[in-house]
């Protein structure tokens, strides 16, 4: 899998397949989430947007994570295919923290009376959302291709450190953000009626994810190795 | 579950806040594709020229 042309013939066959499940999937969570999942007792219907929220913040981070490990394999092993995933997962992963920000946003105002407050887990996700700007326009700045991975690679190592930040926000600062719905340590609080729609969201969102990052890095192989004789073979009825 | 027009859109008053986040969900997944498939129709197109 390290290698771009086993890459690029692999995801070839699993394109179709992840594309049909990551859709199904995601529909049935969020129809599931919208329609079917009980009103919650204190936010009323407001809270549906948890669906999207929480999968789209938790998104976010993992990325942002992935992006790290990617990273460390770069710098330590020199994979081209790494610095590759780097690229093509910064703009998924800020595209997701965007998300969870607006969408924070939206559910802020008829919780909370307010679009913006200045919260501790609000504004490190707005700094992870900068990081991510700050990794794309890094990449782009850089025109030799293995140094701009290898910068990025840098500044996602050093970057991690926003996660556990974000993560404890909530128990480190007093806030206005409720505490964390995912924990590995403990039980839901939430009914399973609820947990179970947003459990297959978070998984839908996985599988888009993998899907996207699938049709950036393969767009992003056959840029960097257009001139290879095996693209060349394989495009060779286009000339 | 959710019944009628009323019911699936406006909810409980707040059903614009909801539906307005899963448009701009859908927005950003669209606009995520729509940005790789233009990219490899540049990609395909520059390889032609090789």
């Amino acid at each position: 899998m390290g290698s771009p042309p086993l890459f690029y013939k692999w995801s070839s066959k699993i394109l179709p397949w992840l594309s049909i499940v990551s859709i199904l999937i995601l529909g049935v969570g969020l129809y599931w989430g919208m329609f079917y999942a009980p009103t919650d007792y204190k936010q009323g219907d407001v809270y549906r947007i948890l669906f999207i929220h929480v999968p789209s913040a938790i998104l976010g981070q993992s990325i942002f994570m992935f992006m790290a490990i990617c990273g460390f394999i770069n710098m330590i092993w020199r994979a081209k295919i790494s610095g590759m995933m780097l690229k093509s997962a910064a703009p998924i992963g800020a595209s997701f923290t965007l998300l969870a920000l607006v969408t924070g946003s939206i559910w802020g105002k008829p919780t909370w009376g307010t679009w913006w407050v200045w919260d501790a887990r609000l504004t490190s996700t707005l700094i992870l959302f900068f990081i991510y700007a700050a990794l794309i326009g890094l990449h782009s700045t850089i025109e030799d291709k293995t140094k701009a991975d290898r910068a990025v690679s840098i500044l996602s190592i050093v970057g991690i450190a926003i996660i556990p930040v974000i993560k404890k926000s909530v128990d480190w600062w007093q806030t206005l953000h409720q505490p964390s719905t995912f924990t590995i340590t403990s039980s839901p609080s939430m009914s399973p009626d609820m947990y179970q729609p947003l459990l297959i969201c978070v998984i839908g969102f996985y599988l888009f994810f993998a899907l996207l990052l699938t049709l950036n890095l393969r767009n992003e192989v056959l840029e960097r190795e257009k001139n290879k004789n095996w693209v060349r073979q394989l495009f060779g009825g286009l000339s | 579950m959710l019944n009628g027009f009323d019911e699936v859109f406006i909810m409980d008053g707040n059903g614009p806040y909801v539906w307005s986040c899963l448009v701009i969900f859908i927005l950003i997944l669209v606009l995520n594709i729509f940005t790789a498939l233009k990219r490899k129709n540049k990609i395909l197109k520059s390889l032609k020229k090789l």
